[in-house]
């Protein structure tokens, strides 16, 4: 399938859809990092950083068909 | 007075006498309550020599100028003593509902010294102070304790004071069998308390405000104990003044509003949503912190807590926010909710970091451990330093009675968790006494795996990650700490917070260069203002939001500026107090295994650099006007008008 699967941890999760992950089609044009994390509504103020497939990559990265990525916010602790 | 009441209740428990100071009100402004009124007494009066089990150490109960204020956070208050675990100074805060009674009692703050020829607690109904019998206490869980002073304090409301009491009447007493209380004050009474497991000397005994909130670390519950003294019962009932009410309400509203909208995150998860965004970044301890993140880490997540074993939410006095867990469970392990949930802290430190992903025993150990009043993260540490020697052998099944004491057993844990509480067995005794002792008894290559500073154990935050949080492990005053300590995963991305003190560009989690160590100086003595005060650190008020509240609730025309002075001041305090005591730079190191990279994971290849720490550490030393081996110079002292506390030169 020519999607990627959107995710995020921590109190971002509720920004999503009920807080589940988003499934997004990759355009014609290509789908990188920073555009599937605004298509899902992420605030970019509110991201760490990203993760993709397990391995940390910048917001301009490109992803491909059925890549993860996963959005975690900055975390204090308790 | 507005924000205090200008009262210490003082106890010497040898000679049962009950007294009450009346400092000044710059004392109030220059120390605020909590760690700085805590770190005052004890300098002042604990001796250098003193050890922490002797009748001389202190035991410290002390809310703040802002505790008892209807404000979200203003729910706190801070155990102090020489601590038992770091033979440092010992300083941990807790909330839940017993502070703000203590200030509605009005009294400012609780100083016990000396030891008790029996078993005590202590009833403090407004100015009436009772030393009471506490020998049906002895041994007895922090639930069944709560249930038994309730029941003595109804019998009596009931008629006439049940036999075994030996009420010995304070300032206002009425001489025996006169007392009388009020069947609402049984139900309405707030405990203070330490747990048996303290009672068995276990060197990190928390103290526990009702039943489910903990000033966790530094063993000040071991010296309550020690003192036996069991529990502190109070009702109190009047709300303390505040100068601007018309502010104070207008902060109300804000929380209420804009606040209560961004704490969203905290409501509904609490703590343990932190599991999972760690984990991802590399930063989570797992498996004795030889590793940072854990396959079993969505296991112990707070979307997993959330959707298994959690039965409810609460919340601390005034606070709308209610991020406590109630966790509730009959089989495999029976969890009693009056214990609470855990806290991010004890899900990775009995789970991740012993290499446990079955929620329920983390749940069940997180029980035991408020029953019996062990600090968490320590009984974690603990267990997780005995698993990997087991696992390098340095420990054997003969060592372990039996148990198979290897990362991940969650069933050995739990287990290990009770035994230490009840020092059962040889292993389970030593773990009781820390980890650097422990390591020091079964000696070889079980030193380094001793995660510590100064004797306390590393809570569950990765220097790896957060470079800058490792120079305040190096260097807190209580031992490794998290709390007044800065992660910079958050600086990293914004510094919203601290542009009041005058940050005002991100810096990268793992730098480690003179604007990290600026920013650690300046947010970690807000930190130690913010323990004196005592507020919450969870709850969002913006640094203007808090001075506007000093001077709402005190009246004082104060500034960020004098706050800050404040938090510095009790920093340089304790640090003077730990080096009369002959604790020097040797005693601020990380544990060997922060310098070693991470073989794999999110931060594979990563490891703090010993060089950029060391330089980092000793521009703190000069940036706080300390000299080359860390001691506050005289002048930095008469700066802080700290002159009085100068220590004799060599």
């Amino acid at each position: 399938m020519n999607t990627v699967t959107v995710k995020a941890l921590g109190f971002l999760a509720q920004r999503l859809p009920e807080g589940k992950a988003v499934t997004l089609p990759i355009p014609a044009g290509g789908l990188d990092v920073r555009t599937a994390m605004r298509l899902a509504g992420l605030p970019e103020e509110e991201v760490f950083l990203a993760v993709v497939n397990g391995r940390r990559v910048t917001l301009d990265q490109a992803l491909a068909p059925g890549d993860e990525v996963t959005f975690v916010p900055p975390v204090a602790g308790g | 007075m507005p924000g205090f009441t200008g009262k210490i209740l003082r106890v010497d428990l040898t000679t049962g006498e009950v007294s009450t100071e009346t400092p000044p009100e710059s004392f109030y402004r220059r120390y605020m309550g909590g760690r700085g009124l805590a770190t005052y007494y004890l300098f002042k009066e604990v001796p250098p020599g003193t050890d922490p089990f002797d009748p001389a150490n202190l035991f410290i109960l002390a809310p703040g100028v802002l505790t008892g204020v209807q404000l979200a956070g203003a729910s706190r208050a801070a155990a102090g003593s020489l601590s038992p675990l770091t033979g440092a100074l010992g300083s941990a805060e807790g909330g839940g509902f017993w502070p703000a009674e203590l200030k509605r009692a009005g009294w400012d703050a609780l100083i016990v010294k000396g030891r008790a020829a029996r078993p005590t607690w202590i009833y403090i109904d407004d100015d009436r102070v009772e030393l009471r019998d506490g020998s049906a206490l002895v041994g007895k869980t922090t639930g069944e304790v709560e249930a038994l002073i309730r029941e003595t304090l109804r019998n009596e409301a009931a008629g006439g004071r049940a036999a075994g009491n030996n009420g010995q009447g304070g300032p206002a007493g009425d001489g025996p069998g006169g007392a009388t209380v009020g069947a609402d004050k049984a139900a309405r009474v707030r405990i203070a308390q330490c747990g048996p497991a303290a009672e068995r000397g276990v060197r990190y005994g928390n103290v526990v405000f009702d039943l489910s909130h903990f000033a966790g670390r530094c063993g000040n519950g071991t010296v309550m104990a020690a003192k036996n003294l069991r529990a502190v019962a109070v009702h109190g009932s009047r709300a303390p003044d505040v100068a601007d009410p018309e502010k104070v309400k207008e902060l109300q509203r804000y929380m209420a509003t804009t606040g209560l909208e961004q704490a969203a995150k905290f409501s509904e998860f609490g703590t343990p949503r932190t599991v999972l965004p760690l984990n991802a970044l590399g930063g989570l301890p797992t498996r004795n912190f030889r590793e940072g993140d854990f396959e079993g880490a969505s296991a112990i997540d707070g979307t997993a807590l959330n959707r298994t074993l959690l039965s409810g939410t609460h919340s601390c006095y005034a606070c709308p926010i209610g991020c406590k867990r109630n966790v509730k469970a009959e089989a495999p392990y029976p969890i009693d909710p009056a214990y609470g949930g855990p806290e991010y802290e004890t899900l990775a430190a009995l789970g991740s970091c012993c290499g446990v992903a079955d929620l329920a025993a983390v749940c069940k150990a997180n029980e035991i451990c408020a029953a019996q009043g062990l600090d968490t993260i320590s009984t974690g540490v603990s267990i997780a330093f005995a698993m990997e020697c087991f696992e390098n052998g340095l420990l054997d099944t003969k060592a372990t009675d039996g148990l198979e004491l290897h990362f991940g057993n969650g069933a050995a844990m739990v287990t290990m968790v009770e035994r230490i509480a009840r020092r059962e067995g040889r292993l389970a005794r030593l773990l009781g006494e820390g980890v650097a002792r422990a390591a020091a008894e079964i000696g070889g290559r079980a030193v380094e795996l001793a995660m510590h500073v100064k004797g306390q154990e590393i809570p569950m935050h990765e220097p790896r990650l957060k470079h800058g949080l490792g120079l305040g492990y190096e260097v807190s005053p209580t031992g490794a700490d998290h709390c007044h300590n800065i992660h910079d995963t958050v600086f990293a991305k914004t510094v919203k917070g601290v542009i009041p003190l005058g940050i005002l560009e991100t810096i990268p989690a793992d730098d480690l260069g003179p604007a990290k160590v600026r920013l650690y100086l300046y947010e970690s003595n807000w930190l130690h203002f913010i323990d004196s005060a005592v507020l919450c650190h969870f709850v969002d008020w913006s640094k203007d939001q808090v001075v506007e509240m000093v001077r709402a609730v005190t009246g004082w025309n104060t500034s960020l500026w004098e706050l800050e002075k404040v938090g510095e001041r009790v920093a340089n305090l304790g640090r003077l107090f730990n080096v009369a005591r002959g604790l020097g730079p040797e005693a601020d190191r990380l544990p060997d295994r922060f310098f070693q990279p991470f073989a794999r994971g999110p931060l594979q290849g990563v490891a703090v650099s010993r060089e950029a720490m060391d330089r980092a550490r000793r521009l703190y030393y000069g940036m706080c006007g300390w000299d080359e081996r860390g001691v506050p110079t005289p002048a930095k002292l008469e700066e802080l008008e700290l002159g009085w506390a100068a220590l004799p030169s060599a």
